[in-house]
């Protein structure tokens, strides 16, 4: 097959970041390829297999299994655990994480909650003198929020004060869609506590919104949505590939060339049976995330490059991040029912900062509104209960179950590192992601406070049954592996997600982003790939 | 009811293949089934197409029919141990072969609790389950009928074959209120208005 495979601009993932950079790239009339590791995605297939997974998997949340998984790109699933991912350390629960691999990418299952982080967020060391500033400033990103919450259809809580939130500029494209029955009495409920329980902006039509339909409150958000009115990345995908983008499924990037200016001059990838292509272009951006993004720069270290590309600086797989968890389950006094509406409504977000933070974590605390009905029937089956027992059992669960949870801000430490497991390889040969992980003092001593508030809020809402986490449990929000920064010494990529190493290259991921703040971290991710966007638009018209 | 495993198919079916590739109609299903009529329209959806990957990899060998009077004697002994009466023998047919493949003195073990309900002098679940605690074998058999009609599955855990989702008994005391995931429950914004008692249980 003597296809010339060449485009200005080739971009390597097509998750939110890659399909975002695709679809502005493809806007300005450049010629874009795309390399998926993984299949295409259908979602009326994903509904099905979800449909037809085991209760147990779905009363343990089981977000993986559903999703097709190839052994040319494989990805993690816990049930039972693969062993694609390799973690140690002293808290490797926190970082087994779920990825998907996949045309459209992980905001397959994510559950679209599209926060701003706060001014304070993006300059922690200049202001507590802990952790890492960002390479620019909030009012520096504002825009690019503001674009990222229209591409994406953010709906927000116009019109309402919260503090501490990210000043804007303009309104939320969506209002807030209304709270379920456990949303409502929660937020009472915990208000004498001191805590504010206000609505969580979210990546979903509380509106028909770009052609996509409102939301029916199906419950499934995590995993898969059915009806479409959570975004996908694949919508971006596929408005790149409507204006002419090229989307290449099953290439794994495995290698990149350098010239002596050492510019990238080709990236190379394996089909499932290991033929090797080669693709040029102008200018390149990985958009793999925060865990295949430093594995593909480690594995295609060359003779110039010997640590990895982008790598002078050591940084490339150093300081992962993510949001160590800590979740409680009970049984609440009087019923809840939990389940109305998307899987994450509202969030405690008046802890997300404060002068603590020179000492330990900021966090946000919430209440998951995934349906109780699957642990509940599996837990009253599990009783040995029988008859009318029986059913009034599942049905008092479902009405009472309640999961909160707190999230904890990680400080970047060089330390907790991702490298290439020396053990494990896959299918083609390429190694499996290894990560050393340790959430620190920081983190540990924020959580003993953390567990307290669990508690009061169990007592609040006269919890019985109630169960903790003894470990810290992982969110999927996966920052830091490569750094963005001033000095070249000291982090990978600049404020645009432009390489220091190499002029060419951009990281379109959340491991660019410098703190973790304490929410989900795709629209500040996706917010970063439309800056990047415009720095390569720019070079494009000065080449 | 699918059994046999479809070809590979990149898309989803169209809709008159679903309905065509399911042996349940949808008659079938409206008179068998007390759902709300959201629920109707994709329930061909779950008792048991196989384009999906996971559940063609995991269909069993077909088996041979159930002699009509063993699949009417497994429903009506299925009645009395759930307490629920609009139960599908289609399902019934499968899980009586799943049970029967887990444990192979399934059938005798049966026909056993049968004659013990038979001498109860008023039978229910209850007072079935209370006598069979004296025999942990039947016991244990009768615990199984009931995990299988309220859970959808046979075997434990997350290799297991699924014969139900959303007409798993256990999906029903709550969906007055509580969606089934992934299905309709009712329009935008339903979640708003207050919830029903706890005490209400509905009807199924």
């Amino acid at each position: 097959m003597a296809e010339d495979l060449s485009a200005d601009v080739v971009i390597v993932g097509t998750g939110i970041c890659g399909s975002f950079v695709a679809h502005e790239m493809a806007k300005a009339g450049l010629s874009v390829i795309m390399l998926e590791a993984g299949p295409r995605i259908d979602r009326d297939e994903v509904v099905e297999n979800w449909r037809n997974m085991p209760p147990h998997n779905k009363s343990e949340y089981d977000y993986a299994t559903p999703y097709p998984l190839v052994p040319w790109a494989p990805h993690t699933n816990y049930f039972p655990d693969n062993g694609y991912l390799h973690v140690d350390g002293p808290d490797r629960t926190a970082y087994m994480q779920g990825i998907i691999k996949g045309v459209g990418g992980t905001t397959w299952h994510w559950a679209a909650s599209s926060w701003r982080y706060l001014v304070n967020d993006f300059q922690l060391k200049s202001t507590y003198g802990v952790g890492r500033d960002y390479a620019f400033t909030y009012d520096e990103i504002e825009p690019y929020y503001f674009k990222a919450e229209q591409e994406i259809g953010v709906c927000g809580p116009n019109g309402m004060d919260i503090v501490p939130s990210a000043p804007r500029k303009q309104p939320w494209p969506m209002d807030s869609m209304p709270y379920g029955p456990a949303d409502r009495r929660f937020t009472e409920l915990v208000k004498p506590l001191g805590f504010e329980n206000t609505p969580v902006p979210q990546g979903r039509n509380s509106r028909p919104y770009d052609n996509r339909p409102q939301c029916c409150g199906n419950n499934n958000c995590m995993p898969i949505c059915p009806i479409g009115a959570m975004y996908h990345a694949v919508y971006h995908a596929q408005k790149a590939e409507a204006l002419g983008a090229r989307i290449i499924p099953n290439a794994v990037a495995y290698a990149m060339e350098t010239d002596a200016q050492n510019n990238i001059t080709a990236i190379k990838y394996y089909d499932p049976d290991k033929q090797s292509f080669r693709v040029t272009g102008k200018t390149f951006v990985i958009a793999a995330n925060g865990i295949e993004t430093p594995k593909l720069l480690l594995l295609a270290a060359n003779d110039r490059n010997p640590r990895g590309i982008a790598n002078s600086s050591d940084q490339v797989g150093r300081n992962m991040m993510d949001h160590p968890g800590i979740g409680m389950s009970f049984q609440a006094a009087e019923p809840m029912w939990v389940g109305g509406g998307s899987v994450q409504m509202s969030s405690i977000t008046n802890h997300r900062d404060g002068p603590w933070r020179s000492e330990y974590s900021a966090i946000q605390i919430g209440m998951n509104n995934t349906a109780q009905n699957s642990r509940a029937g599996m837990k009253a089956l599990s009783m040995g209960l029988v008859g009318h027992k029986l059913d009034e059992e599942i049905r008092k669960r479902s009405a009472h179950g309640v999961d909160i949870y707190v999230n904890h801000e990680t400080l970047a430490h060089p330390d907790n590192r991702l490298t290439l497991s020396t053990q494990y390889k896959d299918k083609l040969g390429i190694p499996h992601p290894h990560v050393y992980y340790d959430v620190g003092e920081y983190v540990r001593t924020s959580a003993v406070k953390s567990r307290q508030h669990l508690m009061n809020i169990a007592k609040a809402l006269g919890g019985t049954e109630i169960s903790m986490s003894q470990n810290f449990t992982p969110n999927n929000h996966i920052t830091g592996g490569t750094i963005m920064g001033k000095d070249p010494r000291d982090s990978v990529v600049d404020g645009w997600c432009r390489t220091h190493d190499h002029r060419n290259l951009f990281l379109a991921t959340g491991g660019a982003m410098a703190a973790a703040g304490t929410v989900n971290s795709t629209l500040t991710m996706a917010a970063l790939a439309l800056r990047a966007s415009e720095e390569i638009l720019r070079d494009m018209k000065h080449a | 009811m699918s059994i046999t495993p479809e070809a590979d198919t990149s898309g989803p079916l169209p809709e008159a293949e679903r309905w065509a590739s399911s042996a349940l109609t949808r008659r079938q299903i409206m008179l068998r089934s007390a759902v709300s009529a959201g629920a109707i329209a994709t329930a061909a959806l779950l008792t048991g197409l196989t384009s999906g990957t996971m559940l063609r990899a995991r269909n069993n060998a077909e088996s041979p029919p159930l002699a009509p009077d063993v699949r009417d004697r497994f429903m009506r002994f299925s009645h009395l141990a759930t307490g629920h009466t609009a139960l599908s023998p289609v399902l019934g047919e499968r899980y009586y072969q799943a049970l029967t493949g887990q444990d192979h003195q399934f059938p005798a073990k049966l026909n056993a609790l049968v004659d013990l309900a038979g001498r109860l002098p008023r039978p229910s679940v209850e007072a079935l389950e209370e006598i069979a605690r004296q025999q942990p074998a039947l016991h244990g058999a009768l615990m199984a009928v009931i995990r299988a009609w309220y859970s959808g599955v046979v075997a434990e855990g997350s290799q297991a074959t699924v014969y139900a989702y959303e007409a798993a008994l256990m999906y029903q005391p709550a969906r007055d209120q509580v969606v089934i995931p992934t299905f309709a429950h009712d329009g935008p914004n339903y979640w708003v208005k207050a919830p029903p008692p706890v005490s209400a249980m509905p009807a199924f």
